[in-house]
């Protein structure tokens, strides 16, 4: 379990103005589940995110890590390193090797047969496969993700989608997405929390009241429609908060 | 493929137009003048310049502290690039404000280092050494500013060691521009060398011309200068032969 405590972050601009980015954010992950934060574009989900992993220093508050697994960051723009193999892309950072694990996991994320190749100008779901194999090679209790999937074409979301839910469910990783947009995080998670901008602030907390097998399907049922339409509410309730670049 | 033999089959078509017209008018209708030499004359002067002005071993001499100094100069980066780059991105500031040396005309150190070691030809291999040294050092100071955030992060973020980062991170993603300029300090170098030796006034192909420019021999001045103009070109198509070969990636 990940607790969130009271997490805040300031910084000073070039003028030395000072602005709050974040304030005061508490929430809790539970171990083996997939939590999603939804928010507009600058509402500091990236910030929060880099916090939690380590890779940025807050202001105030503190993480709470009880089972002291690591915690692996995916940035929003996947990054393989295109002087490295795919496999020595993904056993990167590794202490001790072992390339039947790797190799197993190239086929868990449907990179076989690129084992030796090298990743220059591929696509973004190409590049988050290996990030994703990477990850999980250095065996996280939590992997975040920083908008994974703005920059994919919808059959790679899809099978992406697919990719996590399942690995979710058989090696119990917990995820946390940020994301903009509502149907993937409503596809994905056990629970939501929704935030504002300006400063960032967690203003609500939805469980996912949908099935744990969930398929393509899922979207167009009336429980789905239901529970976004519910998001989509909350997110309405706050007047001073623009829309306008949350994608339904 | 098309495109590249296309460009090369128009670079070659222009290079024979020229020297056509370059025979045609030198050679039979303003043979005698003070722009260009005929072209008869500068190939009897190719002949020539290597018997009267001992032009082989000024050639080696100065081939020979370019390329050594070009490739030292590349070990001793890659060598001390942790390190180098341990400094580039943690004393950002200071370095930015060393770059003030910049400014001083790389005339001026030739001028000094002649002054400093007169007639010394491992001095001007310390000195084609040392510029390229200053001039890698300074261009990977630039590519360490421009990787990605990304790749920092990741490389963070799975626990690497510092020393991994700048080895695995830095230094790889700075490799194909730093490459790609190493072609451009090929070119200074001859350039820096050629003046360090018109100077020195006792060694190299600067000396030649020195020496061209003493008697006044217009051909074999035009001669040395197409000799040289070859070898920058053939430098430069090894550098860019490497580029490809090995450095397979963008940054």
């Amino acid at each position: 379990m990940i607790t969130i405590k009271n997490i805040s972050k300031e910084y000073k601009d070039k003028s030395g103005f000072k602005t709050v980015l974040l304030k005061n954010i508490s929430f809790t992950i539970s171990s083996g589940e997939i939590n999603s934060l939804i928010a507009p574009y600058g509402s500091g989900k990236s910030t929060l995110l880099k916090i939690i992993s380590g890779l940025e220093q807050q202001s105030g508050g503190e993480i709470i890590n009880s089972t002291g697994q690591k915690i692996i960051f995916i940035p929003t723009e996947p990054s393989s390193f295109p002087w490295f193999s795919v496999r020595k892309n993904i056993s990167l950072g590794l202490s001790k090797i072992d390339e039947a694990e790797i190799s197993r996991l190239i086929g868990l994320v449907g990179l076989e047969g690129y084992e030796n190749y090298y990743p220059q100008n591929n696509s973004y779901g190409f590049r988050f496969r290996i990030s994703l194999a990477r990850s999980l090679a250095h065996k996280p209790g939590v992997i975040l993700l920083d908008e994974p999937f703005n920059q994919m074409d919808i059959q790679t979301k899809k099978e992406i989608y697919l990719l996590i839910r399942n690995i979710n469910a058989t090696k119990k990783t917990t995820f946390i997405l940020a994301t903009t947009n509502i149907t993937e995080a409503l596809f994905l998670s056990n629970k939501i929390f929704l935030m504002k901008k300006k400063p960032g602030e967690i203003i609500s907390e939805i469980d996912v009241d949908l099935s744990n097998d969930r398929s393509e399907s899922i979207i167009d049922t009336e429980k789905f429609v239901q529970q976004r339409a519910q998001i989509e509410n909350s997110f309405k309730k706050i007047k001073s908060q623009k829309l306008f670049n949350i994608s339904i | 493929m098309t495109k590249v033999n296309s460009s090369t089959k128009n670079n070659f078509i222009l290079f024979a137009a020229l020297l056509f017209v370059y025979i045609i008018l030198f050679e039979f209708i303003l043979s005698i003048n003070k722009v260009l030499p005929k072209p008869t004359l500068l190939y009897e002067s190719i002949i020539h310049i290597w018997r009267d002005y001992n032009f082989f071993f000024a050639l080696t001499t100065t081939t020979s502290v370019i390329y050594i100094a070009l490739l030292l100069g590349f070990v001793i980066i890659y060598l001390s690039s942790s390190w180098l780059l341990k400094i580039f991105v943690e004393m950002e500031g200071a370095i930015l404000s060393l770059r003030l040396f910049r400014y001083l005309p790389a005339f001026f150190f030739a001028i000094l280092f002649n002054f400093w070691f007169s007639d010394n030809l491992f001095a001007e291999f310390v000195f084609a050494l040392l510029a390229t040294i200053f001039l890698a050092s300074q261009k990977l100071f630039d590519e360490s500013k421009q990787v990605k955030e990304e790749y920092i992060l990741t490389a963070k973020n799975l626990n690497l060691t510092a020393s991994d980062i700048y080895k695995d991170v830095y230094w790889k993603s700075s490799l194909p521009d730093l490459i790609k300029y190493f072609e451009r300090i090929h070119y200074y170098l001859w350039v820096l060398v050629l003046i360090y030796e018109f100077i020195g006034n006792s060694l190299g192909l600067g000396f030649i011309y020195r020496t061209i420019l003493l008697y006044e021999d217009f051909t074999a001045l035009f001669t040395t200068a197409v000799i040289v103009s070859l070898l920058i070109w053939f430098g430069s198509f090894v550098i860019r032969f490497t580029q490809k070969k090995f450095i397979f990636w963008n940054s």
